[in-house]
Formats: structure tokens, sequence, C-alpha cells
């Protein structure tokens, strides 16, 4: 809860700290396609000297109206998708005079809605 | 000359005077007028007697006295006419001789006296000598009346002697009846024995003449002949010492029956604009108020002329003159308003009682062609009875153009109406001007039309409140003195009072500009029927021409130290009539030892013993609630008079002492009362004990002697004695107040003030300077905070006392300690952050109460939750993230 409060007198500071991630997905021409995570809030780790790829959380789509799901920590997300006005492009410098596309996104998942958490291990004796 | 009768007859006839008169000296039963022998003995009379030439003359001249002195007869005239008359007659026998020329010396002096006579007529007398009769009968008149003046000079000699039919008769039958044939007109009779008598005709005027001035002398002088003479003597002898007032007499008796029909109030009403007593400026701007409504209610006629009247009246002071053709103008814009009516539509003339202005407000409003109609306190006030008063005054409109005078309402008394009414009546000014425009399609119906005059003593009355800013208000002065008594005499004269002018001064003065009053004590005194008014009048009735308020209790006082001595009784009415004893009481004991100089205070002793047993019964009386003594006080009073009345006249006081003592008696005690409340326990005593071995002290233990305010530098002594008096000032609950000075300055005061206690009055010297008060006060406040503290420091060693006295017996250490905590003033200890306890890690034990193992447990935690163990963890922002977009340039990214 106090971290919610400290997020809230920041909110000067909310469009900074929004990360970008990409899922990837295939278009038909090979090239895949991405769409990017746009999620209101920042994801932190209980240790910092962690290196190298860490498991974020665990992203899921109801079957009934195709939103995605979110479960980072002990939250979970409820997000929607939504289209990019304009599709952007991956690129990767192959050389200094070549890219090469790697992936095209169209769209983003959009987590803006207050997380709810999930409460396990409810202690018996409380 | 040739008609007269012949000698014998006129013999006979003026001797019959004197033979009258002889008889009645003589012989008073000789009643019978027609005795045979009586004329013989005249006959013979006749011969033996000579004309009684000279007494007849003298008669004569009696007579004409008589007619011309018929109020005034004097004693010296008619001391002795028996002796005159005999020594006549005794004169008349000798002088025989001279009779014939005395006689045409008489006939002579008649023809003079009587010689116009002639033209009496005697139409009813068919007598062929009837010239000659009516000689006769003047002649025989005139005898009459000088017989007749003998008679009433006799009769006031001997007033009680004689009946007045006798005499009537007696003077009348020797003239009128003869046994002869008589010259004169006559009646027959034959009397039973063959006698012929013969009677006088008279003609009825002259006879009822004679008659009338006869009877009238004679009824009226008869009967009261003596005290009437008594009366004159006694009027003349007072005529000459006071003429002025002996005129008075009959006219006040017929004055006084139409002074109880109308006032003098009334009577003497200025008539006239000259006749009134109030001011000029007063008179004239009401008046002047009164003629701006002439254009409303007289139409054009008086608008033209109104303009006139202003440029006259402007003409006088040469200021205006310049500027009179557009001040005019300007000036009737603010006095008359559109409608044409003045801008006040209520004069309101206030001023004191008596001063006139009723009188005022009636002259003018009937000089200014209006018809007054009144309404006063005496009218019903209520607001529908003031609404058809008003109406009413507005409705005589249509009767004006019957050549009416238009009426004036005139509101007297205006203070005494109820507020409603007043407001009705401003209302009724205002709302119909606001109406004009309305009532101007309606037929100007509606406006106040008539000017409306409203009279009152107090011009701040709240009732008036609203009527003050919309009413012209003049204010009638009371009459100078000098007026007053100008007009008071004036009146004086018109009722021939006769006043001197210093008592007229003093009524004047008394009046005190009520004109009303003055004239109520003019008419007081001449209802009185007192012929003189004198100043002492004035000055002993002090009631006289005072208003009768408040003025009892002093009246009775002064009553009670002057010496009545025409009624020595009365003062005890006095005094119950006054009814305030206990006032009288303290009138006469402030007064007693000033009023008789009383050397060795006897006089003083005994009014003192009349006092208290005065104060004896009153306390008695009020404390029992029995009344049955109560009739004895007076009485008391009364005995004090006794004492101490005396002649000289005695300047008393008002008795304020009592009630002043009484008054500082209470603040003295709720001062001792304070501080004997205030005062601390270690030093309670008794009130009583307090006020006298305490209070009378404690200034000297106030006042220490410090030789600067500033305690530094005083000495170890001064501070001492600064100590304990700040010390007393804890004890007794006093402490220096600082208050604002009238001047504005701060300044130390004792509160409660026992310097007034111990000093009666000259406690400012006793005072401390006001340096050392402030040092006193400091050094008051100092300790009181010392106090305190030793009072917080023995109550929470008494608590901990009593919260160790059931433990052991305390160690030698823990008591210094103890002291040492203790030492700390309450207000220096500072609040220490309570130490938290460390909370030791909750041992878990399983059922058989064996400690479970820390790790094993945590292991568990740990196993059974693994998406709390995660290291990621997501820390949400609030807000809206869609308001601000920035654009992300590419190398930015890169």
């Amino acid at each position: 809860m106090n971290h919610y409060i400290d997020v809230r007198t920041q909110i000067p500071r909310a469009r900074q700290t929004i990360n970008n991630n990409n899922i990837k997905t295939e278009t038909e021409g090979g090239v895949p396609e991405w769409a990017i995570i746009e999620l209101q809030g920042l994801i932190q780790m209980k240790k910092e000297d962690q290196s190298g790829p860490t498991v974020v959380g665990d992203l899921h789509y109801f079957s009934r109206n195709r939103h995605p799901v979110l479960i980072l920590g002990h939250h979970v997300l409820n997000g929607k998708e939504v289209k990019l006005e304009q599709p952007m492009a991956v690129i990767e410098k192959d050389d200094t005079t070549s890219y090469k596309v790697k992936a095209i996104v169209k769209k983003k998942l959009l987590f803006k809605s207050r997380p709810k958490p999930i409460i396990s291990n409810v202690s018996e004796k409380v | 000359m040739g008609d007269y009768p012949d000698p014998d007859e006129e013999y006979e006839l003026m001797y019959a005077d004197d033979l009258d008169l002889l008889r009645e000296m003589d012989d008073e039963n000789d009643t019978n007028p027609v005795r045979k022998n009586a004329n013989p003995a005249k006959r013979s009379l006749d011969f033996s007697s000579p004309v009684p030439a000279k007494s007849l003359a003298e008669k004569r001249n009696n007579a004409e006295n008589n007619e011309n002195l018929n109020n005034s007869l004097t004693f010296s005239q008619s001391v002795q006419p028996l002796g005159d008359i005999l020594t006549q007659e005794s004169v008349i026998n000798a002088e025989e001789s001279t009779v014939t020329s005395v006689n045409t010396s008489n006939k002579r002096t008649a023809e003079d006296l009587f010689g116009d006579i002639n033209d009496i007529d005697f139409d009813n007398l068919e007598l062929p000598s009837k010239r000659q009769k009516t000689d006769e009968e003047n002649d025989m008149d005139l005898i009459n009346k000088i017989i007749e003046g003998r008679k009433i000079r006799q009769m006031l000699e001997e007033p009680s002697s004689k009946g007045y039919i006798d005499k009537k008769v007696s003077f009348n039958y020797k003239d009128n009846l003869t046994r002869i044939i008589p010259r004169w007109p006559f009646i027959p009779f034959t009397k039973w024995d063959g006698d012929r008598v013969y009677v006088r005709l008279e003609s009825e005027e002259s006879w009822e003449d004679s008659l009338d001035s006869v009877t009238e002398k004679l009824t009226f002088q008869n009967s009261y002949a003596a005290t009437w003479e008594e009366a004159r003597k006694i009027l003349a002898a007072k005529n000459e010492q006071k003429e002025t007032n002996v005129s008075n007499e009959p006219e006040q008796e017929t004055e006084n029956d139409d002074a109880m029909s109308d006032l003098w109030v009334e009577r003497y009403r200025p008539k006239s604009y000259i006749d009134l007593l109030s001011e000029e400026p007063v008179n004239r701007a009401l008046l002047h108020w009164l003629h701006l409504w002439d254009k409303v209610v007289f139409k054009k006629d008086f608008k033209t002329k109104e303009p006139q009247h202003r440029n006259t009246f402007s003409k006088r002071t040469g200021q205006f003159q310049l500027s009179n053709t557009w001040k005019g103008k300007k000036e009737d814009e603010p006095e008359i308003d559109e409608d044409g009516r003045p801008h006040h539509k209520v004069a309101l003339l206030c001023g004191p009682p008596g001063a006139g202005k009723t009188t005022l407000a009636h002259l003018l409003a009937r000089l200014a062609g209006y018809r007054p109609v009144e309404l006063n306190a005496s009218d019903e006030r209520s607001t529908e009875a003031f609404q058809t008063a008003l109406q009413s005054a507005t409705l005589m409109r249509s009767v004006l153009d019957a050549d009416r005078r238009p009426n004036c309402l005139i509101l007297d008394e205006i203070d005494g109406a109820p507020i409603q009414t007043v407001e009705l009546l401003v209302k009724w000014c205002t709302a119909t001007a606001g109406k004009k425009e309305d009532g101007k399609k309606k037929g100007k119906s509606q406006p106040l039309k008539r000017p409306v005059i409203a009279i009152c003593n107090d011009l701040y009355a709240t009732s008036l409140r609203p009527l003050r800013p919309v009413s012209l208000i003049v204010t009638v002065g009371s009459i100078s003195t000098v007026r007053l008594q100008a007009r008071l005499s004036l009146v004086a004269k018109c009722e021939k009072l006769r006043i001197p002018p210093r008592v007229l001064m003093a009524v004047a003065a008394r009046a005190l500009g009520d004109i009303r009053a003055g004239l109520h004590v003019l008419s007081f005194f001449k209802a009185k029927a007192k012929a003189q008014m004198d100043i002492n009048d004035i000055m002993e009735n002090t009631s006289i021409g005072i208003k009768d308020n408040a003025k009892s209790m002093m009246q009775a006082l002064q009553a009670i130290f002057t010496v009545n001595d025409a009624d020595p009784n009365a003062i005890l009415k006095t005094i119950q009539a006054a009814g305030e004893y206990d006032r009288l009481v303290d009138g006469i004991f402030e007064n007693y030892l000033t009023v008789r100089s009383d050397s060795r205070l006897l006089i003083a002793s005994e009014t003192m013993s009349w006092l208290r047993l005065y104060d004896t019964i009153n306390s008695w009386t009020l404390r029992q609630q029995n009344y049955s003594l109560y009739s004895m006080l007076p009485i008391c009073i009364a005995r004090c008079h006794r004492l101490l009345a005396t002649r000289q006249p005695v300047k008393l006081r008002f008795p304020m002492q009592a009630q002043e003592m009484y008054r500082r008696k209470t603040e003295l005690d709720s001062t001792v009362w304070s501080v004997w409340r205030g005062s601390a326990a270690s030093v309670a005593t008794t009130r009583s004990a307090l006020r006298l071995d305490i209070l009378p002290l404690l200034p000297y233990l106030l006042s220490p002697v410090l030789r600067s305010a500033n305690v530094q530098l005083c000495s170890e002594s001064e501070r001492k004695s600064l100590g304990a008096c700040a010390g007393a000032m804890c004890d007794y609950g006093l402490q220096y107040v600082q208050q604002r000075t009238p001047e504005g300055l701060y300044a130390f005061v004792l509160e409660p003030d026992v310097y007034k206690i111990a000093f009666f009055g000259n406690e400012e010297r006793a005072r401390p300077p006001p340096a050392v008060r402030q040092a006193i006060a400091r050094e008051q406040q100092l300790e009181v905070i010392r106090r305190n503290d030793e009072m917080m420091s023995r109550m929470s060693s008494r608590s901990k006392s009593s919260s160790q006295a059931p433990k052991s017996k305390p160690t030698s250490n823990s008591p210094a300690v103890e002291e040492k905590e203790m030492r700390i003033p309450n207000h220096l200890q500072r609040l220490q952050p309570k130490v938290l306890q460390k909370s030791v890690p909750q041992v878990q034990k399983d059922f058989f109460g064996r400690v479970v193992p820390i790790a094993q447990v945590q292991k568990q935690d740990a196993v059974s939750d693994v998406i709390s163990s995660s290291s990621v963890f997501y820390q949400y922002r609030e807000g809206f993230n869609n308001a601000v977009r920035r654009n992300v340039r590419m190398r930015d990214l890169l």
C-alpha cells in the first residue's frame, strides 16, 4: 500500500516509467509481428543485482473476449488490445548501410487499470 | 305768587312738619290720622305760633343736602335734630313779627327752587286749578322729602324705635285729609256721624314717585341703619388706608360666577397675531408653512399672493433683496413639491407644557383661513379613529366649495399617541405623495390636501421617530419671564386684580415660562377672594404656582422646621399628608444640628431620643409586620417639629446622605466579603475579626518602604519587606490589577481595595507610589508561582509517601533519588519517549508444547507461496498516462 501512495505522488513522472515490451507473433510474410506491452507502472526487482533475462510474469488471454491478462508478481493486471495508429517496424542494423526488419508492430497491449493483488498463503492463525 | 293758598293753610302745612316731628317725639302712640281734635289743635297752634320760616329754610337746606347726600348722611348732621327743632320753635315764637316777610321769602325760595316744575303733567286730573295744584303738590313733595329726611335722621339716631308704616301714614294724613273743602283735588267721604272728610286726590305718577323715593330710602336704611352706618365708617377708614382695594368687593362676587364658567386661559387666549407670546420667528415659521398650503387649499387665489408675501418678507432683510428674483424660484422647489403642496406635510410643534403651542396652532390656523380641528389625548387615538379623523379632515373639501373654511387638523399631544397611529399619519402623508400619478388619473382624490399640525412636548419620543424626518419641526420655547410678567399684569388689570409688580414677578418666575400656570395662579388668587396678594403669600405658600410634583416631601420638611403660629396643630396633618416618614426622618436627621443654635446639645439629644423612638417603632413594625403602632410615627416627627421649629427661614438640605451612606456601606461590605472569601485557609478568621483586627493594619504591611522601585537595588531588609507584602497579598487574595484610567494611562489598582476599609476616605496618602506598586505586583506574581510550586511538590510528595506507606521501609538511598526527581518542577519536566520493548519472535509450539523450529515454519510458508516469493513485482502508478504524449526520436532509442 505504501508503494501506491508513493506512486500517486509521482504522477508527473509516470510516462517515463512506462515500459514497452514486445510480444512475438508472426505475420504471413514470415516477418514476425510483435506487440507492445504498455504498463502504467513500474516493474521492479526485489534483488537489483540479478543480471540476465528474468521472467517477469505470465501473459494470458481470456478465451471469451480475447483480453490480455498479465500476472506480474503477486498482481493480476487486466488489459486490452489497442491498434496502433501507425504501425512500427523493429529494425536491426546489419551493416553500416543496411537494416534488417526484425518485426512489425501493429498493436499494443495496454494495461492501465489498477492491478489486483493475488492473496495466497492466508495465515490460518489470523 | 297769588296762586298760593291762603296763609292759614300754608302755615298749617308748614307747621305740620314740625308738629309731626314733635308729636313723634312726644307722643308716639298718636297714630290715628283722622282725629277730630287734631285740626282744631292745629288751628290753635296756627294762630299762636308764628311762621317757622327759618326752620323751613333750614329744613330745605337740609333737604337739599339730604337729596344730594342721600348715601352720605353724616353723623354730625343728625346728632340732635330734636334740639334744633326746639330751639327753632322758641325762636319762631319770639319772632312773630317777621312772619310775612319770611313767608314771602319762603315763597320766593320755593319758586326759585321749583320754578321749572310746570311741565309736570296731570292729565288725569280735570281740575281747573291744575297748575296751582301741581305747584302745591311739588311743594308737598318737597316737604315730604324734608320730613322724610328728618325721619331718617331720627331713625338713624334711634333705629329700632319705629315701624315704617306708622310714619308713612302719619306724614300723609295731614296733607291729604281735611274737613273743609280743599282747593286741591279731592274725594269726599261721609263718615258714619255725618261728618265729611275730603281726601286728597293725587296723580298716580307723583304719588308713586314720592312713594318710591320714600320707600327706597326708608326700607333700605331703616332696617340696617346702624350697621350701615358702622359699615360706612369702617369702609371709610379702610378707604383711607387701602384705597386700592375697596372697589373690588362687589365685582369679585359678580365675576366669580363667570370665572367658574371659563378658564382664564380661555378668556385671555390671544385674539390676534400681535397677542401671541411666543417668539416672532416661531410664529412666522408656522404661518409661512401654513401659507404654503394656500396653493392647494385655496386654489390659485393665494398662490399669487404668496410670493408677494415672500418678497416683502425678504425685503426686510436687505441681503435677500438682491437675489430675490431667482432665489425665490429656487426656494420654492424644496418647499413645495410638484403637487403644489409644501415639502413638509406636517408641522411638528414642540415645546414645554404651557408655552402656548396649542394656542399658537389654533390662532395661526384661523389666521391662515382654516378651521382648526383638534384631536388630542382625550380623544380616542386608535388607528381606526385616527383614520376617520384624517379622512374627515380631507373630506371637508366639498364643503369648502360651499363657502366654508377648510379644515386644519391639529393633533395635540401626539407624543402620547400609539406608535401605530403616528406611523399611519406618516404613511398617509408620504404614501399619498407617492400615489400622486395614480391620483391624478382618479381625479386627485387621494393626496393630503390639508395642513396637519402636530403638537408634542417631547420631540424625541420614540413614537415620533418616524414623524420627525417628514415634518417641519418648529420649536416653541418657553416664554421669557419679562414677557410673561407683562402679560400677567395685563390680565390682572383686566380682572381688576391689584397685584404689586413684585408679586407678579414672583408668579412669573415661578411659572417658569408657563403662561398657563401663571394664569392659573392668578385665577387661583382671585378665586380665593383674597383682595390683596402679598409677596409673603407666594413665599409662604410654596406650593402655589409650582407644579406640585416631588415637592410635597420637602414642603413637609420645611413645615417641620418652621413655626406655624396660625395653626400649631397643622403639622401632624402635613406630615401625614406627605407620607414618606422615612424620608422625613432622614431630612430631620440631616438638618437637626444646623437648624437651631444648640450649644449644650439639649435639643439635639431630645431630638435624638424621639428619632430613636421612631426607629424602634418603625423597625418593630417592619419586623413584626404589625402596623398597629404605625400611626405613632408621625407623632414622633411632630414632636421633633416642636423641638426644632424656628421662625427664621431655614435652608434645608434634601435628605440624600442616608441613601448615600447605605450605598457606601454595601460597597465596603462587599469588599470585606471578597477579602474574606479570597483569603487563604492559613489566615482564615471570622469576618468581624478580619474587619476589625486585620484590615485596618493590612495597608501598612502592603506599603513597604523601598528606596527605588528596582528590586535589584534594594537592600536585604527592603526585599524582605517586599516579600512579606507579597506574601500577605497572596494570603489575603489581593492583587494589583492594571486598569485604564480616563486619561488613558494604565495604573495598578489593588483588588479588592482594602485601603477603603482601613481608611475612611483619606486612603490615598497611604497607598504606595505607582512604581512601587508595579514592583509589588511583580513580586506578588512571583510569589504566586513560588507557592504553586511548593503546593505541587507537597502534593506529589504526599502522594508518593502515601503510595510508599504500605510498602516496607524505604531504603536510605531511594529517598534521595526521589528527592532529586521531585526537585524538578512540574513545568520543567519533559515528556520522555516511551521505550518500546523489543518484540521477541513468538516461539511456535506444536500441540504437545514442543518448540517448532523457525526455519521449518518459514520453509513451509515459502513452499506454499510461489507467487509472493517471485523476485519481480509491479508498482502501479495512478493517474492518466494518455494526457501527455511526447515524440520519441529514434536516436533516443538507439
